[in-house]
């Protein structure tokens, strides 16, 4: 304890010398290389008192973490840490003016330097880093899969000697509540653990990203019902053709099923749902497979794969597909969507684009006889980010940067200042309990400049500490899961959260039970599925996309199964059956 | 024979002797090239060391000298994939096909030397010269909507023709590499005709009077005397043109691109760029990027070498 | 001597053209003008984008003037301070690094253009080579850490001024520019390699030094991946990467967005300001264009120095 309070005199000293010889060239130099040296010396002064501190801290009357560590226990310890702004969104130059980080530095003594390198590059500038050994103690924000299994032992190893359950219990106990298999969600096929994860699990509730979703108005309009088959989809969007189905006065400008390949998720490929196929979340090469009983099973060769097809074909000739669909950037298909063009599309929601949820509602047809449709997505919906953050293996700071991260996660209160930004805001205490504030309603639209100082304040996916579904009652998507929360809400039609309750109610019972768990696999593995990706994709959403376009015939479709054999389709679904099975 | 030898020594020494002088009397001219030396020096031979990773299996932990030699597995690998020989051919020929870009600046810049008007001379030339400005994005996305089968502005004035009025163009392979060099060929004239411009401010004005009293017509003059004197600037920026023969960015294809048009859109830029995008493959982009450059070379020294042959000019 | 007046003064006031030279300046006239209009309806296609809802753009049919008038796309751009300290760094590494790159430029480039350099062959071979091959970036970064030049406006000064494309343009102007007889004749009178540099090289050469300077100028203006790579400090980005960071890509950073709201909003946003931006970026380096075609006027007289 001595030996630290004459460190820290020491410190104040040379930086008060530093400041009297100011204008000196030399004297910047001289005081952070004696900086250095003191800030060595308190840590070897703690290192070497660590046994008896927690005693004489409780004396001293100073907070005990759950580590058993006074909270200050690290004062004066810089971090050096890489992160990356949220590129659109947050403008702040400085991550030490959040709410959360100067509560945390204020209360542990633990200053961060933050370096923020761009988002746009930020895979390279983190490859850089490696390359030129120019390490920070951590990177917050995820710096890729096939970055860190590339370069594991360039990432602490946090499984070693208990280091977690030492410094970072709270962080542990939240991974354990959070990941059905705990730990092991972040753990690697050889047993180490390279990051923690950040952000939050979300519910079910956010889960089936883009549905289909047709417009009943214009249903309404043309006098028919909702349709339950693809033949009854296809006469309803018949009569969207033929008829003025927007009112306008004009019968040709409808366009009655539009989609977006090239924007976002608004993907043909949602349309499969119809005929029993769906992705059970991984992007687009999710509809290729399936999981059944525990089998990973190949869609895309099958003949319901091709009856698909060759409904959209129909579709098409019949002039009821959007065809520049395949080309057109999300500004064309919303600039559609908001002028009442389209009479069926996917939709995260209608009141994101704008657009009033009576007009729309979730349409789930079936197309095949004893086939029943399915959606997109599974029961799961995993949104953190488990390499989150990595911490370099050659970092001195490691227990220092684990207390820091502890102390955010140690509190339901601090996780959601990390998290949503500071109390008040968008969330609030009310009779002891965390609920959304009475601000959350009047959201600012986006592009209002508010919007940027409110971002500013909210930790921003992929930064905050892990938080579960429990803590984070706020959202008004996860009320409805939470036991003892009220749900008085009153339904606002353009809102666009309590839209997406609505949607996600109607399609919870087509949402699958099975599927491929994202879990850290073996690099060489992960690295052969990848290059058999970069040919099979292509050209099965080539093939994909000339069938809708020209129809398919038998020719076509057997040089098509031949491709899929030459292009390692059956190794990819095997990789994806030992990855299942644990085996790979 | 001694006589031969020692003759040939003296030659020599007189050669030598020669160069020295001229070096000792040229010194200036070294300082003009060392500033250019020093940077080529410090910024491109400096890391040239890392052309290796093509070779190896580059991961950050053991350093370039450290990681793991593979020799020429990376352009095996490549050559071997399913798809080599489709990109490989896209890429041809989209390049060759873009080559008939590389008049048109020149015919523009000879057309901007004839406008007697300067007032109207300068505004054709700022004009043509602000494409070069639009961001890749936004240049396909005002494709797009130009292109649209729907209400684009092309598709109606094909219309007006009596063309069909619902061509969807972004979305067939064929018409691909026609938009792609065209839209280029728009983005670009203006910008490369400066060279052109500036180039035949050097024309002696005298050779064109003469010529006028000789009766010369227009064309004629801009043959005879405009065309051959900005002609080895020509040569120049045809031989640089030829040397990056396989180089066809990547950012405006991928954006271009889409499942309809991938069998002709695919190309060995796009390719890397979904490489790299899944997966960190250093050694492997390193190694495609060298067969590009290595093409793009002997392109080059054939290119300089007819150019030199027949014309005279040439890059050394 | 009198014809030749006399022919000059007719052919510029246009009258008594022979029926070939008419039929020239007819086809000449058509292209420029069916250029001028291809070029000016797009551009003015994005001023007037600039000023309207996107939702009103992306719904085809032909934009003559704003629909639905508004600045919103303006006020979102400059309300961000990125974008005024983009501009001002911009500013500096385009003022810096055009004059240090077209300095450099051409004096290399005067230097290959002589034939009595000793050695210069060689070293064009080498300069040619580097258009190739190179280490790439992690070996560059690596030099550049070490010369200490990481996270500097010095690095962006220097970085990319200078590039063998351009040195190889100004020698093939100089050596046809520059007739040896003007060189010969200025030995004669005793004139050293300095003066007759400035005197005679410098005076001639204006046309091409324009063309550097812009070729470099905008070059700057434009670049932004140096900068991603080598900056860390955000206060010294340049214009260009805080407008690609305001314009991300949605379409090639799907893995970026975590979350499919956020992505949304961030469509939206990018798509209210992706013509605004363009104006905002592209204006004043426009203004640099009308400066430089002072000096593209005909007849820099080889002839005059001759007589």
């Amino acid at each position: 304890m001595k030996k630290q309070v004459l460190a820290a005199i020491l410190t104040a000293a040379l930086a008060v010398s530093a400041l009297a010889g100011c204008g000196n060239g030399n004297s910047a130099q001289q005081t952070t290389a004696a900086t250095t040296a003191a800030k060595q010396e308190t840590q070897a002064a703690t290192a070497a008192s660590s046994g008896e501190t927690s005693q004489e801290a409780a004396e001293t009357g100073k907070e005990i973490t759950s580590n058993g560590l006074p909270v200050d226990y690290f004062a004066g310890t810089t971090l050096n840490i890489y992160t990356k702004p949220s590129a659109e969104l947050d403008t702040s130059a400085n991550p030490n003016d959040k709410a959360i980080y100067q509560m945390v530095e204020e209360a542990t003594g633990i200053h961060v330097n933050w370096t923020l390198l761009t988002s746009q590059a930020w895979s390279e500038q983190v490859n850089l880093k490696l390359s030129s050994g120019d390490m920070p103690d951590a990177f917050l924000s995820n710096v890729g899969e096939s970055t860190v299994s590339n370069n594991m032992d360039m990432f602490y190893d946090l499984s070693k000697d208990d280091i977690l359950k030492t410094y970072a219990p709270d962080v542990l106990a939240t991974i354990e509540a959070v990941y059905p298999n705990g730990i092991g969600a972040i753990t690697w096929p050889d047993g180490s653990i390279r990051s923690l994860p950040t952000s939050r699990l979300e519910t079910v509730y956010k889960e089936a990203n883009w549905v289909p979703m047709i417009n009943t108005t214009w249903l309404k309009r043309v006098g028919m019902d909702m349709p339950t088959t693809t033949d009854e989809l296809y006469e309803v969007l018949c009569a969207f053709r033929d008829q003025d189905a927007n009112g306008n006065g004009d019968p040709n400008d409808e366009i009655p099923f539009g989609f977006a390949d090239k924007y976002s998720d608004c993907h043909i490929h949602h349309s499969a749902n119809f005929f029993g196929i769906a992705n059970a979340r991984d992007g687009d090469s999710g509809h290729y497979k399936m999981v059944k009983n525990g089998v990973v099973t190949p869609t895309a060769d099958t003949d319901a794969w091709r009856a698909w097809l060759e409904w959209l074909h129909k579709l098409l000739e019949e002039g009821l597909l959007d065809v520049e669909g395949f080309s057109q950037t999300g500004d064309e298909w919303t600039a559609k969507l908001s002028q009442d063009l389209y009479g069926m599309t996917f939709m995260f929601s209608p009141a994101h684009n704008g657009l009033n949820y009576d007009d729309w509602d979730v349409v789930m047809v079936q197309g095949l006889e004893g086939v029943e449709p399915v959606i997109d997505g599974n029961r799961y919906h995993d949104t953190t980010v488990k390499l989150g953050l990595t911490i370099a293996a050659d970092s001195e700071n490691v227990p220092a940067l684990l207390h820091w991260w502890n102390y955010i996660s140690s509190s339901r209160e601090l996780k959601m200042i990390d998290f949503a930004g500071e109390q008040g805001i968008l969330w609030d205490v009310y009779d002891g309990e965390i609920y959304l504030s009475d601000d959350w309603k009047k959201k600012p639209e986006f592009a209002n400049e508010s919007a940027s100082s409110l971002t500013n304040t909210r930790g921003e996916g992929g930064k905050s500490v892990l938080i579960s579904v429990e803590e984070y009652a706020v959202d008004p998507q996860n009320i409805h899961l939470v036991d003892g929360v009220p749900t008085e809400l009153e339904f606002d039609h353009t809102d666009t959260t309590q839209g997406r309750i609505k949607i996600q109610e109607k399609v919870m019972d087509y949402l699958q039970y099975e599927y491929i768990p994202a879990k850290f696999e073996d690099p060489e593995a992960v690295s052969e599925r990848t290059f058999l990706e970069t040919d099979l994709m292509p050209m099965m959403s080539n093939f994909l996309s000339t069938s809708i376009m020209d129809g398919i015939t038998d020719e076509s479709w057997n040089a098509y199964l031949k491709d899929l054999e030459t292009y390692g389709y059956y190794d990819w679904i095997e990789w994806y059956q030992k990855s299942l099975d644990g085996e790979l | 024979m001694k006589g031969f030898v020692n003759q040939q020594a003296a030659q020599k020494i007189r050669k030598r002797a020669k160069t020295w002088k001229l070096m000792k009397k040229n010194w200036l001219l070294y300082m003009f090239l060392l500033p250019a030396a020093l940077y080529i020096a410090i910024f491109h031979y400096g890391p040239m060391y890392g052309l290796q990773i093509a070779f190896r299996d580059y991961k950050a932990v053991n350093g370039i000298w450290g990681s793991k030699w593979v020799g020429l597995k990376w352009i095996t690998t490549f050559m071997n994939t399913p798809r080599f020989w489709m990109i490989f051919k896209n890429t041809l020929k989209i390049s060759l096909y873009s080559l008939i870009s590389f008049p048109f600046p020149i015919i523009l810049a000879v057309f901007l030397n004839n406008v007697r008007n300067v007032r109207r001379k300068k505004f054709v030339q700022t004009v043509t010269y602000m494409p070069h400005f639009i961001s890749t994005v936004v240049l396909v996305g005002m494709l797009s909507l130009f292109l649209s089968p729907r209400n684009g502005i092309v598709n109606m004035l094909v219309g007006l023709f009596g063309g069909p009025t619902d061509t969807y163009f972004m979305g067939q392979a064929d018409y691909f590499s026609h938009i792609y060099v065209w839209s280029g060929i728009w983005q670009s004239m203006g910008w490369g005709s400066i060279i052109y411009v500036a180039a035949l401010t050097g024309v002696d004005q005298e050779l064109h009077d003469a010529a006028q009293v000789d009766g010369a017509n227009k064309l004629q003059r801009i043959w005879h005397i405009d065309i051959p004197s900005i002609l080895p600037t020509i040569i120049i920026m045809l031989i640089l043109r030829l040397g990056s023969i396989m180089g066809v960015g990547y950012e405006k294809v991928y954006l271009m691109q889409n499942s309809l048009n991938l069998t002709s859109s695919e190309v060995i830029s796009t390719y890397v760029y979904k490489m790299g995008l899944q997966d960190q493959r250093f050694s492997y982009s390193a190694a495609i990027g060298l067969f590009n450059n290595v093409i793009n070379f002997i392109v080059l020294i054939i290119a300089n070498k007819t150019a030199d042959k027949v014309s005279g000019s040439s890059l050394w | 001597m009198q014809s030749m007046i006399r022919i000059r003064k007719r052919s510029a006031n246009g009258i008594r053209q022979s029926w070939d030279n008419r039929l020239f300046d007819a086809l000449a006239n058509t292209f420029l003008i069916l250029l001028t209009i291809v070029t000016i309806y797009p551009l003015w296609f994005i001023l007037v984008a600039s000023f309207t809802d996107y939702k009103l753009i992306n719904a085809g049919s032909l934009l003559l003037y704003p629909k639905g008038f508004h600045l919103m796309g303006y006020q979102r751009v400059f309300a961000d301070w990125r974008v005024w300290s983009g501009y001002m760094n911009t500013l500096i590494y385009t003022v810096g690094g055009t004059i240090f790159g077209s300095m450099v430029t051409i004096l290399a480039g005067y230097a290959f253009s002589r034939k009595d350099l000793p050695g210069s062959g060689i070293l064009m071979k080498l300069f040619i080579f580097t258009m190739y091959f190179g280490g790439g970036l992690i070996p560059t970064y690596i030099m550049i850490k070490n010369l200490g030049l990481l996270d500097t406006r010095l690095l962006m000064i220097l970085q990319s001024s200078i590039s063998v494309h351009n040195i190889i343009v100004v020698r093939s102007f100089m050596k046809t520019n520059i007739p040896d007889e003007l060189l010969d004749a200025a030995t004669i009178d005793g004139c050293g390699n300095g003066t007759f540099f400035v005197s005679i090289v410098m005076p001639l050469s204006k046309a091409i030094f324009a063309v550097m300077v812009l070729y470099i100028a905008v070059s700057h203006w434009n670049s932004y991946f140096n900068a991603l790579i080598y900056l860390t400090d955000r206060y010294k980005y340049p214009l260009q990467v805080f407008l690609r960071e305001i314009l991300l890509q949605t379409t090639q950073n799907h893995e970026i967005m975590e979350d499919a709201e956020m992505a949304l909003q961030v469509q939206q946003m990018t798509a209210t300001i992706r013509y605004s931006v363009i104006v905002v970026s592209t204006a004043p380096i426009l203004c640099v264009y009308p400066f430089i075609q002072k000096y593209f006027v005909k007849g820099v007289m080889i002839g005059s120095v001759k007589g």
